[in-house]
């Protein structure tokens, strides 16, 4: 815990790094938008189980993009509740509760790499920060739409949100660290 | 100075989402929603038609995941093979009906404030960080930009034989490694120039707070909603 306290204490964000973070909300932001038609085609020729494998997914991946981006303290909170806060200003169907998910699974995927003390931001933390996110949007679904059915539906929608957590997440990690180089 | 707050309508937003939340039944909520939406649809409908468009379609997901999940008590209709029961009525009301108090509110509040101000209220009024109004401003300044890039992407895509909405892993990857390239490269030109500007002492941005009659309006409109669905509970014929 000692490590994490020193990490978090030498936290300075210089205006190129809010500047990156304005990029991730922006990409976010649309991304977030075009993934309301993702969700809402896949629910209908797939069912809720597909909906979520295909979609939810890109929701999540504001944190590990701009966490393994800007590798530091955070950013992954930050990028995934700035892309939901933009998400509600362009606007999309969900509007005020964009945030409420957006501050939720940014926390949820935060949490990945404060345990990981902030000093991997590879693909599998992406990954992990990626997956992170589901039980948190399958927890709010459950909580604010009563999106609740039998417990082996549960599972399943919390697999499939977790799985294309993983799978997005790993990829907006991998594109990170392209741009990084 | 503007008519409305940006700050005061971004509360009222927020709590008729939380309101919208909070109320479990269906008169409470129709409370909420009813006139949310109807001023929503009023004053939003010409520039947020996609928003309402999608509104109404998502009521067909919304019906499929009611029917898969609530189906439950009597039987209240029977369309072809699909026998309809309480429960997918009950959850179709109640959720859309929230649905229609969060689309509302937030339209009013879409309709009624600009970004940029609302950015620069929120930081004045509400404390937000300085580097995050930055970024949300510089997201803003991006966004018809990146719009325009993003139909770029699309369209070669579509001349490449590819699809024009992003569905599988691949697809994602595809759109969004030229989108973030063009603009980290901006981001980091950006961030230079307003760090040689002295960003890290620029105070906080803050405007004297003089509530118009509308912002007070506002306020009555929250508490009036807070407030009904509890008075009515009380009352005998409810």
């Amino acid at each position: 815990m000692g490590d994490l306290e020193y990490v978090m204490k030498g936290i300075r964000y210089t205006a190129l790094d809010y500047a990156y973070l304005g990029v991730v909300a922006v990409v976010m932001g649309i991304i977030f938008y075009f993934t309301w038609s993702v969700y809402e085609f896949g629910k209908v020729i797939g069912g809720p189980i597909f909906a979520r494998l295909i979609s939810y997914g890109l929701w999540f991946i504001g944190a590990p993009l701009a966490a393994s981006l800007i590798r530091k303290p955070l950013a992954g909170f930050l990028g995934e509740t700035l892309g939901a806060l933009l998400e509600t200003l362009i606007p999309t169907l969900g509007g005020f509760t964009n945030i409420i998910y957006g501050v939720v699974q940014g926390a949820l995927s935060e949490f990945v790499y404060a345990i990981l003390r902030y000093k991997r931001y590879d693909v599998l933390a992406g990954a992990l920060a990626g997956a992170m996110a589901g039980p948190g949007a399958v927890a709010l679904d459950a909580i604010l739409f009563e999106s609740i059915a039998t417990p082996d539906v549960m599972l399943l929608w919390l697999v499939a949100a977790m799985a294309s957590g993983a799978i997005y997440g790993s990829i907006a990690a991998s594109v990170a660290q392209y741009l990084r180089r | 100075m503007a008519k409305y707050r940006p700050s005061i309508l971004f509360m009222y937003g927020l709590v008729i989402t939380l309101l919208a939340f909070i109320y479990r039944d269906p008169l409470s909520l129709s409370i909420v929603a009813i006139p949310n939406f109807t001023v929503g649809f009023i004053l939003g409908w010409r520039r947020f038609k996609i928003l309402l468009i999608l509104f109404f379609l998502g009521f067909i997901g919304l019906f499929l995941n009611a029917y898969l999940v609530a189906n439950t008590g009597e039987t209240v209709y029977i369309i072809g093979p699909l026998v309809v029961r309480e429960g997918v009525v009950e959850a179709l009301t109640t959720i859309g009906l929230r649905l229609a108090a969060i689309t509302g509110g937030t339209m009013i509040f879409l309709v009624l404030s600009e970004p940029y101000e609302t950015i620069k209220y929120l930081e004045s009024d509400l404390y937000i960080p300085k580097g995050i109004s930055f970024s949300i401003f510089y997201a803003l300044r991006l966004l018809p930009l990146i719009q325009r890039e993003a139909r770029e992407v699309q369209n070669i895509r579509v001349e490449r034989g590819y699809r024009r909405f992003v569905i599988t892993p691949s697809d994602f990857k595809s759109f969004i490694l030229p989108l973030l390239s063009i603009f980290m490269e901006r981001a980091y030109w950006t961030g230079v120039a307003a760090e040689l500007r002295g960003f890290q002492l620029r105070r906080r941005h803050r405007i004297s707070f003089k509530p118009s009659p509308y912002d007070f309006l506002i306020v009555i409109l929250i508490i009036l909603q807070v407030l009904i669905p509890y008075i009515l509970i009380f009352l005998p014929f409810f």
